[in-house]
């Protein structure tokens, strides 16, 4: 009787426990006011309805002062050849003050950039240690060198990366493996300010469907080493392949150790490039089975993103697309082939657009979820259909290990809410250990969502220094033990939505500790680490291991 | 006029003053039984009236116009014919030829025939009317608009001309001169039937919560009509609500299990949600009412691959690009499968063939007008 009623006893307790871990699910909290970021976009939008009006704007977060806390960077609407601000636009550069707030510096810092901005990519191009950055824009896109020093010069002209046109997205990664980081930058399409399609059903201008527009080759810039780069889209095979092209993420889909490209393209196929080791890539999108929807359909893809969300060691490829066309997950079959399956996610998102995203482990529990931010372009949709909305709601979905639930409900105030959201930045601005969301809304106030929670499952944080591989270790292989679990993680770049990410890597471990990390550089150099610090950020040097332990909050 | 009509009497034979007296009354005879609504036996006293003299204009032009109530239109249009070869110089009855020739479809036809009248009366609205729906039906869509705008202001009353007009404006594009005009046209007349043809209408131009209120007030008033429930299924489709889709697509088969959208439809989406048993035999359905519908095709064509029965995906969707050769998404599927089944030449003709259409699509889109939007 005394063991019946023990057993009772610790099912209870258990069950207790488990009730009470139900009822603390990881939430996102708004902090975007108490964090002093006061910064709106002006999407200029106007009666006559061009076209990029409705399209941006990014986001970024980054360690520009090498303080150890992430940044972050807004990206505003600007002069333009259909746009005259009556007051002068700029970006927004913001210093974490490492207490949850953070100090507009962007005047000091020299990054106001001043065009019709769209996206923006981090990256230490010149390996001199300090995060640079690259403005995408219809028209002149910037290349920001960081001085070191807290500013910035404008470097484009010399660099020969200005990519005039209408720039979206851009990617910093290191296609031929020389250690150095190149560039590809996104490019929409063909567009002139003086075409208007006319009046839609209400008798107003809309926003003409890109498909009208003739699409454009988007752009690989090879990195010299010496400040400059060389336009290699033609010889690459890039420029073979225009399109109408938005979120790029620069991946490893056939595990042979080169980084190759997925671009989602609005109103045309997607683009799979596939890297052939020459400094050429091939477009495999419709063989991939990535270019289409399953009935055959282009769509219109915005936001992109790759991980191995079902740990089978092959990247797997998300793309966003508008309403009623259902979002892609397309799951890698190993072969270079792709099967389209969203799950629950398909059905969440049937009357939803879908712009940026990203998958991450927001609990740390060593799983990758997933995370979008939605909103229609068209402003007047609400009029012409019944269920379609111009603001839309986030959307969290948890990987549960045998597919994605939508936990939207029980994340936080935020995903109750609608937005015209656009870019999507993850970061951990905070240092606490769960990466928090950064989503930049179309003519409206960013937003900050601090992750309340999800450190309480185990975790370390990798921050990478490169000494022979590209200085963002890009391409590199991180595999970790945890509980007699093996976990690995492809550090892709890019994903998302004319945005740019903290460069860190934070490994989930659960209620375990983690036991060993292996760090396989893309120069195929190898670091061991038993028994890191756990609930720490550590610095691992290529070639040297470990070197130091960060702070937590 | 009066030299004319000398002439005219001058070289008009002396009929026989019997013959006259017996087609009079057969003639007589045949109005009143026109009126009463006897066709047949009007049909016959209008034949004794031409047997008497057969080329009295008024009888031959009256039995054309009860041949073409009994919808023997060919014979109509022999007794126009006739009686327009003894007098050109007859609108009324050109404006019947005209009329028969559009009811067989002979738009070309009946198109020479409205235009002489309209020359001969431009103020001739109803010759005008039916010149317009003729352009139309020879996709003359500019000149029916013409046609139709001009009855249309001159009898903005005519129902039939309200909705004429704004059927071509729909096929222009400019929905938003065609709406008030359909608007017009079914809001005078309260039915079932009425509201579902304003609600198909809405639905046409993509309009969904107005071709739900529509469709679902035809509801309201008699849900037993015909397609009804196929209609508002496609109206929550398209507008997302896909449950309530099923439920009326469900609906529409309970009433008419031939329904042949419902079952198309329906079967879909049982397919897209993984209920492949449901959706084959709804699919097979559809293929049987339409053996050679694409849609349905392509539809059996993902079910098969679905199913892991590639060949014959394969087979159905070679059948589907042989009757739609412009049909994009099937050279996409096809080529897919090519590539798994490392037929790769064939897949490479297709991918030519996806990236040909897509050329000559993009070079189709209309493209946007090259000049500076106006301020609204």
């Amino acid at each position: 009787m005394r063991g019946i009623i023990n057993f009772l006893f610790v099912t209870l307790l258990f069950t207790v426990n488990a009730a009470a871990q139900e009822t603390a699910p990881v939430v996102f909290n708004e902090v975007t006011k108490e964090a002093g970021i006061t910064w709106v976009h002006n999407n200029a939008m106007s009666p006559e309805h061009y076209l990029p009006e409705t399209v941006g704007a990014g986001c970024v977060f980054f360690d520009y002062d090498n303080d150890g806390w992430m940044d972050i960077y807004l990206v505003n609407s600007g002069p333009a050849d259909f746009f005259t601000p009556k007051a002068p636009l700029k970006n927004a550069l913001y210093h974490n003050n490492h207490d949850g707030t953070f100090t507009e510096v962007t005047d000091r810092a020299g990054v106001a950039a001043g065009t019709f901005g769209m996206g923006a990519a981090a990256g230490d191009y010149d390996g001199d240690g300090w995060q640079d950055l690259y403005v995408t824009s219809y028209g002149r896109n910037i290349l920001y060198h960081n001085n070191g020093n807290g500013t910035f010069t404008d470097v484009t002209d010399k660099a020969g990366v200005a990519a005039p046109g209408w720039s979206t997205c851009a990617v910093w990664f290191d296609y031929d493996n020389d250690g150095k980081l190149d560039l590809f930058v996104s490019s929409f399409v063909i567009y002139n300010k003086n075409m208007s399609c006319g009046n839609n059903r209400l008798g107003k201008i809309y926003y003409c469907i890109p498909r009208v527009f003739k699409p454009q080759a988007s752009h690989l810039f090879h990195n010299n080493g010496n400040g400059t780069f060389t336009d290699v889209s033609t010889e690459s095979g890039i420029a073979s392949s225009p399109g109408k092209s938005f979120g790029v993420v620069a991946t490893d889909v056939n595990n042979d150790g080169l980084m190759d490209l997925f671009v989602a393209n609005d109103t045309m196929p997607n683009f799979l490039f596939i890297n052939k080791g020459n400094g050429k890539f091939q477009e495999v999108g419709l063989p991939a089975g990535v270019a289409y929807s399953e009935a055959g359909n282009p769509r219109s893809g915005m936001g992109v993103d790759a991980a191995d969300y079902d740990d089978d060691g092959y990247q797997d490829l998300f793309v966003a697309n508008i309403d009623q066309e259902l979002f892609s997950l397309y799951r890698n079959q190993k072969d270079l082939t792709f099967t389209d399956e969203p799950g629950e996610i398909g059905a969440a998102t049937r009357l939803l657009s879908g712009w940026g995203l990203k998958f991450f482990d927001y609990d740390n529990d060593g799983r990758l979820d997933l995370i979008l931010a939605n909103g229609h372009p068209d402003d007047m949709v609400e009029s012409l259909t019944a269920h379609v909305k111009y603001r839309e709601p986030l959307l969290m979905f948890e990987n549960t290990g045998h597919g994605f639930k939508n936990v939207s409900a029980r994340s936080g105030a935020a995903f109750a809410k609608e937005y015209p959201a656009r870019g999507l930045a993850l970061g951990d601005f905070d240092n606490d250990g769960d990466l928090d969301v950064l989503i930049s809304n179309n003519g409206g106030a960013p937003l900050l969502l601090r992750n309340d929670g999800g450190n309480r499952n185990n975790w370390v944080g990798l921050q990478l220094v490169a000494t022979k591989s590209n200085p963002g270790a890009v391409g590199a292989i991180i595999t970790w033990q945890a509980g007699g679990v093996t976990h690995r993680r492809l550090k892709t770049n890019g994903g998302s939505y004319l945005a740019s990410h903290d460069p860190r890597e934070v490994l989930g471990a659960g209620k375990n500790k983690i036991e060993s990390v292996e760090i396989r550089w893309p120069s195929g150099r190898v670091d061991k680490l038993s028994n890191p610090p756990m609930n720490s950020y550590v610095k691992v040097v290529e070639g040297e291991g470990l070197k130091s332990v960060g702070g937590t909050k | 006029m009066l030299a004319s009509l000398i002439l005219l009497l001058a070289l008009t034979p002396i009929q026989d003053p019997s013959k006259v007296r017996d087609s009079e009354a057969a003639f007589a005879r045949g109005v009143s039984l026109q009126q009463s609504g006897d066709l047949p036996g009007a049909r016959d006293a209008y034949e004794a009236a031409l047997r008497a003299l057969p080329n009295r204009i008024d009888a031959l032009s009256n039995l054309g116009v009860v041949y073409a109530r009994l919808g023997q239109f060919g014979e109509a249009i022999k007794r126009y014919q006739a009686a327009l070869a003894v007098d050109a110089e007859q609108p009324e009855i050109r404006l019947n030829l005209g009329l028969a020739y559009y009811k067989t479809e002979d738009f070309p036809a009946a198109a020479r025939e409205l235009g002489r009248v309209v020359s001969a009366q431009p103020q001739n609205y109803q010759a005008l009317m039916l010149l317009g729906l003729c352009d139309y039906q020879l996709n003359k869509v500019k000149e029916a608009v013409a046609a139709l705008e001009t009855v249309h202001n001159a009898q903005p009353d005519n129902l039939a001309a309200t909705y004429a007009l704004g059927t071509a404006y729909i096929t222009q594009g400019q929905t938003e001169k065609a709406e008030p005009l359909v608007d017009k046209v079914f809001r005078q007349i309260d039915s079932a039937e009425a509201h579902l043809i304003v609600g198909a209408f809405y639905l046409a131009m993509k309009q969904t919560p107005k071709a739900i209120e529509e469709l679902e007030t035809a509801k309201n008033l008699n849900p037993r009509v015909p397609t009804l429930h196929s209609q508002l299924g496609d109206a929550y489709l398209f507008s997302g609500s896909r449950e309530q889709a099923i439920k009326e697509y469900s609906a529409e088969l309970a009433l008419n299990p031939r329904d042949f959208n419902s079952n198309l439809r329906l079967g879909w989406i049982y397919r897209e949600d993984g209920r492949l048993n449901e959706a084959e035999a709804l699919l097979k359905k559809a293929i049987d009412l339409r053996p050679d519908d694409v849609a349905v095709l392509y539809q059996l064509a993902q079910l098969a691959q679905a199913g892991g029965a590639t060949s014959d995906a394969v087979n159905l969707l070679e059948r589907v690009t042989k009757l739609a050769p412009e049909f994009s998404p099937a050279h996409v599927l096809l080529a897919r499968l090519y590539y798994k089944l490392n037929r790769n030449a064939d897949a490479e003709r297709e991918r030519a063939i996806i990236q040909k259409l897509t050329d000559e699509k993009q070079q189709k889109e209309p493209t946007p007008e090259t000049k500076a939007p106006q301020k609204p």
